[in-house]
């Protein structure tokens, strides 16, 4: 019995290994492509085509030289489709290898294009197991938006490098942060709007970069504007998105102060009046550093901190109702007020989302800032006293 | 005629006979068993009161010295004449040794013989007295096992200078040694250990049952035993634990396990075994609890590398790339630049490659050994990634999972990891992360499939009915704290300490 059973796997194995030999490609496994035959596409940026097609224009990284040689430019191929689906696979007919969006790290959207190609990028985005939800999106005015990929020098950095560079570095300074597909959905499932970073190719010393300087406001799919540059602070303050960021202040006398913003902590309040939500009281905690000050100004004078403080508060509080007003202008709720209400109020929570709409846009906004200035740098006044 | 191959005639098992030699026991007797021998030999000598004894020995195997001064001179010298009782007066008063044996069949006295003793043939008596010789390797340390503030001790060729080194460590007269002969031709001397009242006595029958049953022509190196007492013989992973050490030989006795000690082989074995033993090391228990930890788990974590790295790196290269960070997955594009073969092939012939350079450092003598590996290892190595035939990734895949290997104490329990690292990285190279899943759970199903002497092979991760593991898993305790032995061994007394 035991000799039958070991002829009978010996048959099993051969006629599994003659199966080989049929040229019959079963689909029961999953396909080798080995990764040298594979173009890694790390930026995808979406126009507005012809006849109301999408164009999908994707980038790789600079490739390294290997073991020898020069590093190569990146790659750069262009689709055109009526999906994004499309856009990508006619992609495929165009390079030498396989082009591969698993690494897509970085997706620009065409502000033009932003109506017609969110939903359908973010449908291909949730659906396709390659692309990552964790993928940076970015919104740009640029028309068209391959420009940033194309036309950004690349002897100093790749679109996909300096795109990596930028969201890296968004938070440091202060105008806006990362916002990657997933929360962009989230907020769009939420509140049918949010806030993207707005991307700009800028030319310095006759090179071309990209830029980003600000956040954009999305509401129902379609690009409504940028902020300006201090409300995207203040939407950074509030968001609690603000590792760092830089305040310059006019003081009465001329001198002109940099404060380095270091911590702005945010408390939102619900209040409540009848059974109605009436306003909401904000309060930002932000302290800040004296990296520079430039004028007569005496730092040790109690008079000059306090305008140096009252300077901040006032600018920083002038820079979250204006925000604010323009959020309940637009009956958008970019700023996630309800969600963070919300929590604050767990028991009245379903009466808010049942209202909200109703409510926001009547709502009382009360900004209260406390600022503190925590070390001067002014070693020369302390040698002076010494 | 078969399918396969011809039939042939199974040869017929020839069932070991209960005497070898029947008959009397006389001198003619002996003399026609060891007719072709040279190194036989044998003598008369005549006692001072003219009674006439007859010697036999086998050259070599006897100390001369110990044969003229124990033997032949009180024998000589002697006077104890030819009388009924002499067997007796010789016992009690003409031999000066400490072992002397009444003999009555020819089978004991070959036996005896080639054990290194000589045999007297009395008037109505036969008498064998040990006389062989010492002429042994003396204890020396450990070559493999080397201990950094432990005993220095090793265990030898000898078995009775194992046993002493066991009885130095363990001087308990608790500790059993049972011994069994087995080997048709080699007759070797099979000791049996363990601990009485602290070892569960159920595991040592079966042991012995199993020990007993060994039928083989000659017991000359581990593997003509661990192959029999295995319970399952078709898998590459070590069910029995050697070691030089007679420290770490006399912990495993003292958790309750049963140690063999074979007569001719230099190691002590211990059963029954299971993976959390085979990646045990003595030093654990030299080191401070914490460091001791962090080291076992690093063995466990290179376990996993060196099985799984090659196989990950197939898949992770061939078929899911998109899972790799993209500037590692740039990096290897790099550095597989104008390498002409694929990623399978290369880890295959690299891992190969490999196997080949360990092979021949391990044949090679000592120094040649050291030469073959710098030479094939650090110039063929650096060639071949000059010349663009693999690529530097592969290169250090395949290194990491080989070194990795290294830190498994257990030399048997590397060489089934680099058995399995083989047939992960094809499964890999076939289905990619599928393939390795489904070759990894294939492995889980084999070791959980494995049981020795009735302790799980993954004991303690699995089974465990909610027992205390203490020291015997993963993390090793302050020693104050383990307060018991492995409870899977099941043994008399659970407790070791206070």
């Amino acid at each position: 019995m035991r000799g039958q059973g070991k002829r009978a796997a010996v048959c099993g194995i051969i006629g599994a290994l003659l199966l080989l030999l049929t040229g019959c490609e079963g689909d029961l496994l999953p396909k080798a492509r080995d990764i040298t035959t594979v173009e890694l596409m790390q930026v995808i940026a979406l126009d507005k085509g012809e006849g109301g097609n999408l164009i999908v224009t994707a980038a790789s990284g600079t490739h390294s030289g290997g073991q020898s040689g020069e590093p190569k430019p990146p790659v750069v191929l262009k689709g055109e489709s009526s999906t994004v689906f499309g856009a990508c696979m006619s992609i495929q007919s165009e390079g030498n290898g396989y082009a591969s969006f698993g690494h897509v790290e970085q997706c620009v959207l065409s502000a033009k294009a932003t109506e017609q190609s969110m939903s359908s990028l973010l449908d291909f985005l949730e659906r396709d197991p390659e692309m990552r939800m964790e993928a940076h999106l970015y919104v740009t005015e640029q028309d068209p938006a391959a420009e940033l990929l194309t036309e950004v020098d690349e002897k100093e950095q790749s679109a996909a490098e300096r795109l990596e560079a930028i969201g890296r570095e968004l938070t440091i300074e202060s105008f806006g942060w990362p916002v990657t597909v997933r929360d962009f959905m989230i907020d769009m499932e939420e509140n049918s709007c949010g806030l993207l970073p707005v991307l700009k190719l800028v030319e310095e010393e006759k090179k071309k970069t990209i830029r980003c300087e600000s956040m954009g406001w999305i509401q129902n799919g379609d690009y409504q504007g940028t902020l300006p540059p201090e409300q995207a602070r203040a939407a950074a303050i509030l968001e609690g998105k603000l590792d760092t960021g830089g305040i310059e202040l006019h003081l009465s006398d001329g001198s002109v102060a940099g404060l380095k913003l270091t911590q702005a902590n945010c408390t939102l309040d619900p209040v409540w009046s009848g059974g109605r939500l009436t306003g909401i009281s904000i309060h930002v905690d932000a302290k800040a550093d004296l990296a520079e000050l430039q004028g007569p100004a005496d730092l040790y004078s109690g008079a000059v901190q306090k305008e140096l403080s009252q300077g901040m508060e006032r600018q920083l509080k002038g820079d979250v109702q204006e925000l604010l007003a323009l959020s309940q202008k637009e009956e958008a709720d970019f700023l996630h007020m309800e969600r963070k209400l919300r929590v604050k109020s767990p028991a009245k929570s379903g009466e808010m989302e049942a209202h909200w709409e109703e409510w926001f846009p009547e709502l009382n906004m009360s900004v209260e800032v406390h600022s503190v200035i925590e070390r001067s740098y002014d070693l020369n006044r302390q040698e002076a006293a010494a | 005629m078969a399918f396969f191959s011809r039939e042939t005639e199974r040869a017929p098992y020839h069932p070991q006979k209960k005497t070898e030699f029947p008959g009397e026991l006389t001198w003619e007797g002996v003399e026609n068993i060891f007719h072709n021998c040279a190194d036989f030999s044998k003598r008369e000598v005549v006692s001072r009161s003219g009674a006439l004894f007859r010697l036999c020995w086998l050259d070599g195997v006897v100390q001369s010295e110990r044969l003229n001064d124990y033997l032949i001179r009180p024998l000589m010298t002697g006077g104890v004449p030819e009388q009924p009782e002499q067997a007796r007066a010789v016992l009690t008063g003409s031999i000066w040794n400490m072992n002397v044996q009444v003999r009555d069949s020819l089978d004991q006295v070959a036996e005896d013989l080639t054990g290194g003793r000589a045999a007297v043939f009395l008037k109505n008596a036969v008498l064998t007295c040990t006389v062989e010789t010492e002429a042994k390797r003396p204890v020396s340390t450990a070559e493999n096992e080397v201990a950094e503030k432990g005993a220095k001790d090793s265990f030898v060729e000898s078995l009775r200078t194992n046993t002493s080194l066991l009885r130095r460590h363990l001087r308990s007269p608790k500790v059993q040694i049972e011994e069994v002969s087995v080997g048709r031709a080699s007759c070797t001397a099979v000791d049996l250990i363990w601990m009485d009242g602290l070892t569960n006595r159920e595991l040592v029958k079966n042991i012995r049952a199993q020990v007993e049953q060994v039928d083989i022509d000659a017991l000359l190196s581990t593997g003509d035993f661990e192959t029999y007492v295995a319970q399952k013989k078709g898998s590459t992973f070590p069910q029995m634990l050697f070691t030089e050490r007679p420290d770490r030989f006399c912990r495993g006795i003292l958790n309750g396990r049963v140690g063999v000690l074979i007569d001719g082989i230099p190691l002590g074995g211990l059963l029954p075994g299971n993976l959390a033993l085979f990646l045990e090391t003595p030093q654990d228990r030299e080191y401070h609890w914490l460091m001791a930890a962090a080291l076992v788990l690093l063995r466990y974590g290179c376990l996993l590398l060196t099985l799984t790295l090659p196989g990950f790196y197939i898949a992770a290269a061939s078929f899911h790339f998109e899972m790799l960070p993209t500037k590692l997955a740039m990096s290897i594009i790099a550095s597989k630049q104008d390498v002409p073969f694929s990623t399978v092939f290369e880890v295959l012939v690299l891992l190969l490659s490999f196997e080949i350079l360990q092979e021949a450092g391990l044949r090679l003598p000592k120094t040649i050994g050291q030469t073959v590996s710098i030479i094939g290892g650090l110039v063929v190595g650096q060639a071949a990634v000059e010349a663009k035939i693999v690529s530097p990734a592969v290169v250090i895949v395949v290194a990491v999972a080989g070194i990795a290997g290294f830190t498994m104490p257990s030399q048997d329990l590397a060489n089934a990891l680099r058995l399995w690292r083989f047939l992960l990285a094809v499964l890999a190279g076939i289905a990619g992360f599928l393939g390795l899943a489904a070759g990894l759970a294939a492995l889980v199903c084999h070791l959980a499939g494995i049981e020795s002497f009735g302790v799980a092979y993954l004991t303690p991760f699995a089974p465990n009915p909610g027992q205390p593991v203490e020291e015997h898993g993963v993390l090793r305790q302050p020693i104050p704290e383990v307060k018991l032995r492995e409870l899977a061994l099941k043994p008399e007394n659970k407790r070791r300490q206070k």
